[in-house]
């Protein structure tokens, strides 16, 4: 397994009929990424019916179209409209919709489509290096570097979200109680259910997501009205200077160590099961405006903000394979989709899955990296046509939005209950714009607390009781328990430090 | 923090009333975690003991009360970063959500694809104050999209509300 197989994977890309496939994953994936609210996982689900008759390896291709290009799809949406098309991508709205609103999509939307190719290559190139050695890594982790790397995520989103340290923590304990909903795996005892049946499984990741997500939006964005590109202090509409997608595409070269450290993050922590892309988006985008000299300028319309998530983001997808594909773990709801068409064609994830379908492997990689490319391209060449979307008349928007992410919704699995609870979410994703509680330390904990549960019992049971002195006895959950410590201060010990200078 | 900062905030938003409700919620559901068998309340209690705590530095921090500057600097409560700068009127907050209400109920009663050019048509109608062939565009163009993509390219059949539709909301 290697080169052989890689250079094989690709020449078989090159086929028209392949190619064909790919190439219609990512028009899907575009697609579906620029509507907030659909996203891959909808697109993928959408999709496994669609993959039941086609060759496995094709069925690759046409899926990993589809999670190669939606992480851009989403991006663009998060520029033009402040509402990420994925989860992972509302990262890039920090920064990205100040810019748009400044009149400078156009540079936001190149730097993202650069970022994004070049995250999807590097991630590719890191992954063919870490391969020899992931299986051992990975293998090294246990419940409690489980368990504390939920926590880190956690605590490095709470702490990026500038100035609202306790806030998001408030948010993150609503997430994590969400996230209880159901019948506990480790006992089967139901929680939070109030009886009602639908809720015995947990409340479901698609729904909620666009809840908090795309309606929250919608319903912020119709209070706002206007166009959505206005300045908002005179509410008048900003022209759109697209010119600046050169700049934009420039400006990932002048920043390429942002892009290095995004992409090398979001292969590591999309390797990492549980955590996956958004958790890489942030932990890029928190460590790389905490580290930058303009620090106080992110959030305001710094490129940076949007080169390092859009970096991680498209990178994590070549990590993400291993734990997905060798171990049968899914880092995200989008992987989860995607076991169910490995299994679909006969392809049971675990170790043995290297050996049996090398191939199928490794055109899934080949094509995640080129569909991130020919997205980027694709996405490139209609920037001029996508910036207009900002242009429309929020009235028109909001109907729209709101109508497709409901279908979607209920497409997925066929229920209009799920309907009701993205509802539900947008209400309360609602409330927490207006009382400014960010929502994506609620999304964060919501998808970890499931894994942070599971791992604690476990290190309990394994530990007998002693969770602390089981976890300093563990070299690697000393160095993740450093980690956090440090993530929690960092913050505090910089403004102190500023004051002392400022004094 | 400055009081500038807060002043630029709604009162609302920057009030004690927020954090007091997520207190209540918090002790609520503490109080239903505690029933829960050994195990299974374990994380919910920690969870809410720990959000009782930060909710209450939060509601510290909104006061004049001594120590208030410290939870800040720690914690931060800055408003300045609001991802909402407008002020809505209640009314107008409740007249939206009720609009996001409203499609869920349509879609619910007379079906996703019926329900669909209808709230279009109607929102842009009577809340976005276009023109009637505006409406008719854009309820006619969602349309177009939710039959040609979901119903025709995917084959998949959308609700077709509880009007015509057997077993009730117990089918949902």
């Amino acid at each position: 397994m290697g080169l052989d197989a890689l250079l094989e994977a690709f020449l078989a890309v090159l086929n028209g009929g392949s190619f064909l496939y790919l190439m219609t994953g990512v028009i899907l994936g575009l697609t579906f990424g620029v509507i907030p609210g659909l996203g891959g996982t909808t697109a993928l689900a959408l999709l496994i019916p669609v993959t039941y008759t086609l060759d496995p390896l094709n069925a690759m291709y046409l899926a990993g179209g589809v999670m190669g290009a939606t992480s851009f799809g989403g991006s663009i949406s998060a520029i033009l409209l402040n509402t990420p098309g994925t989860a992972p991508n509302a990262a890039t709205t920090f920064d990205g919709y100040p810019l748009a609103r400044q009149g400078k999509a156009g540079l936001a939307i190149g730097a993202a489509a650069t970022a994004s190719a070049l995250g999807g290559l590097i991630g590719l190139f890191t992954l063919l290096l870490f391969i020899p050695v992931a299986r051992e890594v990975v293998l090294s982790f246990g419940s409690s570097e489980f368990f504390l790397l939920t926590v880190l995520g956690l605590a490095a989103i709470a702490v990026s979200v500038k100035g609202k340290l306790l806030r998001g923590l408030i948010a993150a304990c609503i997430g994590l109680l969400i996230a209880f909903t159901g019948a506990n795996q480790f006992t089967g005892d139901t929680r939070f259910t109030g009886g009602i049946d639908y809720l015995w499984d947990g409340i479901p990741l698609v729904p909620a997501l666009t809840g908090l997500f795309a309606i929250s939006q919608m319903i912020e964005l119709a209070l706002k009205g206007g166009s959505v590109a206005e300045d908002g202090g005179r509410g008048e509409a900003v022209k759109m200077k697209i010119t600046g997608v050169g700049s934009g595409i420039l400006s990932v070269f002048q920043h390429w160590t942002v892009l290095l450290r995004g992409s090398i993050i979001g292969t590591v922590i999309g390797a990492v099961p549980g955590l996956g892309g958004t958790v890489a988006a942030f932990l890029s985008y928190s460590s790389t405006a905490q580290t930058a000299k303009d620090r106080d300028t992110f959030g305001t319309g710094n490129i940076k903000g949007v080169i390092a998530p859009e970096a991680a983001n498209n990178a994590k997808d070549g990590g993400s394979l291993i734990p997905t594909v060798a171990f049968g773990i899914p880092g995200s709801a989008e992987t989860a989709i995607f076991l169910a068409i490995l299994v679909l064609h006969g392809m049971e994830p675990g170790p043995t899955i290297l050996l049996q379908h090398e191939r199928e492997v490794y055109g899934l990689i080949v094509a995640l990296t080129v569909s991130a490319v020919t997205a980027s391209i694709i996405g490139l060449l209609l920037s001029r046509v996508l910036v207009l979307i900002t242009r429309i008349d929020v009235n028109i928007v909001v109907p729209v939005v709101v109508l497709l992410s409901l279908t979607g919704v209920y497409v997925l699995e066929g229920r209009m209950a799920d309907v009701l609870l993205a509802v539900a979410m947008g209400i309360l994703g609602y409330l927490m714009i207006r009382f400014d509680y960010p929502r994506l330390t609620l999304v964060i904990a919501f998808v970890l607390g499931e894994t942070a549960e599971r791992s604690f019992h476990q290190i309990r049971l394994i530990s007998d009781g002693e969770v602390f002195g089981y976890m300093l006895g563990r070299p690697i959950s000393v160095v993740l328990i450093v980690a956090i410590v440090i993530t929690f201060l960092l913050p505090t010990m910089r403004s102190a430090m500023a004051r002392r200078a400022g004094a | 923090m400055d009081q500038s900062e807060i002043s630029d905030a709604p009162r609302a938003v920057t009030s004690i009333w927020p954090p007091v409700v997520l207190l209540v919620f918090a002790i609520a559901v503490l109080i239903v975690a505690w029933g829960y068998p050994a195990v299974a309340a374990r994380f919910p209690v920690m969870v809410a003991v720990a959000m009782i705590l930060l909710v209450i530095l939060d509601i510290w921090s909104r006061t004049k009360l001594p120590g208030a500057a410290a939870v800040d600097a720690f914690g931060g409560t800055d408003f300045r970063r609001r991802e909402m700068m407008h002020n809505p009127t209640f009314a107008n907050q409740a007249e939206c959500v009720g609009w996001i209400a409203g499609a869920f109920a349509l879609m619910a009663t007379v079906g996703i694809l019926a329900a669909s050019p209808i709230f279009a048509a109607a929102y842009v109608r009577l809340r976005g104050k276009r023109s009637l062939g505006v409406a008719a565009l854009v309820g006619l163009g969602v349309l177009a999209f939710q039959v040609g993509v979901f119903e025709w390219a995917l084959d998949y059949e959308l609700y077709r509300g509880l009007l015509f539709t057997k077993g009730g909301v117990s089918a949902w």
